[in-house]
């Protein structure tokens, strides 16, 4: 009996591992996606979507859920607002942050903090899919699948590799644009973002991005 | 029968005032920061010191006996893990810029205080605890001039 129980969940764990195994992804593979994500992003004036967050913390062993609003416009101008369980804004408008709450405004330029650069970066890449060739700061591994295609970034550098393990983007392998952003961070922790309802290259106000 | 309504009035004032006045005496820190040990207790924080401001998320949770919590920001890019044990706070999974030794030695001096049986609005170790509103409270660190904010979002 015990056998064919254990029988029973090794069949069970292949059968789960087997259907959603991505495989790495060819040199011409590679060369495709590059290519499609690329010519999206080129051509990407504007993007609105929706997201929600899922934050793991290992040592509490709990999830923590938020939601809101993203704005992206060409140029480096983004506007991440959360709206759910808490309320707050964060604008990037080319070299200044804006860090807003519901009681608090702080204003920062990112060329002043290492960090604040590192941040604004991911955070783009993340948004508009580019940076899928920066093998000065990230050794790059491609996965392959009809419907997702997989980019996982490993840090090189010592400071990305102390908060992050590995940043994961998953594009949809029919629109090419992100879908979903995995941070991995050494111990154990994990951000999840998914990102939909996109809406590419509709009209945003400018003023989404003023950072007064 | 005017003056008499307006006495009773009074009466009732002073009765409420020193209703909460007792309930803030009695207040703390522990039972300000954590309303039902069996969930977790969320915040959104703001640290002020000097003419620095940020903001961040704190989570905390009573697990294996022991309180524990995570400090992050809006994204969830977490700056510590901590955990209260025999009393006193250490700091976990620091993030490097932060991981600096006088950091960590403030930091983990305020988060102690923060779960010790210290009473609401008295000052101790140049530490005090404010009562802003039902959802929000403030911890004071007079001698670093440090200033934590803790407004609840755990409704």
């Amino acid at each position: 009996m015990e056998k064919k129980i254990f029988l029973l969940l090794l069949f069970v764990t292949l059968f789960e591992l087997t259907s959603f195994a991505q495989t790495p992804a060819t040199a011409d593979q590679q060369m495709l996606m590059r290519r499609q994500i690329t010519d999206v992003s080129e051509k990407m004036e504007s993007l609105i979507c929706d997201f929600e967050q899922t934050k793991k913390l290992s040592i509490l062993n709990e999830q923590i859920l938020s939601k809101g609003k993203i704005y992206y416009l060409k140029n480096n101008r983004l506007r991440f607002e959360y709206f759910s369980p808490y309320s707050y804004i964060f604008i990037l408008n080319d070299q200044k942050i804006l860090f807003q709450t519901e009681n608090s405004k702080n204003v920062v330029d990112v060329k002043s903090n290492r960090f604040f650069q590192e941040i604004a970066k991911i955070m783009l890449n993340g948004v508009n899919g580019s940076g899928l060739t920066d093998f000065k700061n990230f050794t790059v591994r491609y996965y392959w699948d009809e419907k997702k295609w997989d980019v996982i970034f490993v840090p090189l550098k010592k400071e990305m590799k102390q908060m992050f393990s590995s940043i994961k983007l998953t594009f949809n392998a029919n629109d090419f644009m992100v879908d979903r952003i995995e941070m991995d961070e050494p111990n154990g922790d994990k951000t999840i973002m998914r990102l939909t309802n996109k809406k590419l290259n509709d009209k945003i106000e400018d003023t989404y991005f003023r950072i007064n | 029968m005017t003056r008499l309504k307006t006495h009773i009035l009074g009466l009732i004032s002073i009765c409420s005032w020193l209703a909460v006045s007792c309930k803030a005496v009695h207040e703390t820190p522990v039972a300000m920061l954590v309303t039902n040990a069996t969930k977790l207790s969320k915040y959104q924080m703001r640290i002020k010191t000097g003419q620095a401001e940020v903001t961040g998320v704190l989570i905390i949770k009573y697990i294996d006996d022991q309180w524990r919590g995570s400090l992050m920001n809006e994204f969830g890019v977490k700056a510590f893990d901590f955990a209260i044990s025999k009393g006193k706070c250490s700091l976990l999974n620091v993030i490097p810029f932060l991981d600096k030794w006088y950091i960590r030695r403030t930091v983990e001096s305020d988060f102690t205080f923060l779960f010790r049986d210290a009473p609401h609005g008295k000052m101790r170790k140049n530490k005090q605890l404010i009562r802003i509103n039902d959802n929000a409270f403030m911890l004071r660190n007079e001698k670093r001039n440090i200033e934590y904010q803790f407004q609840s979002f755990d409704l």
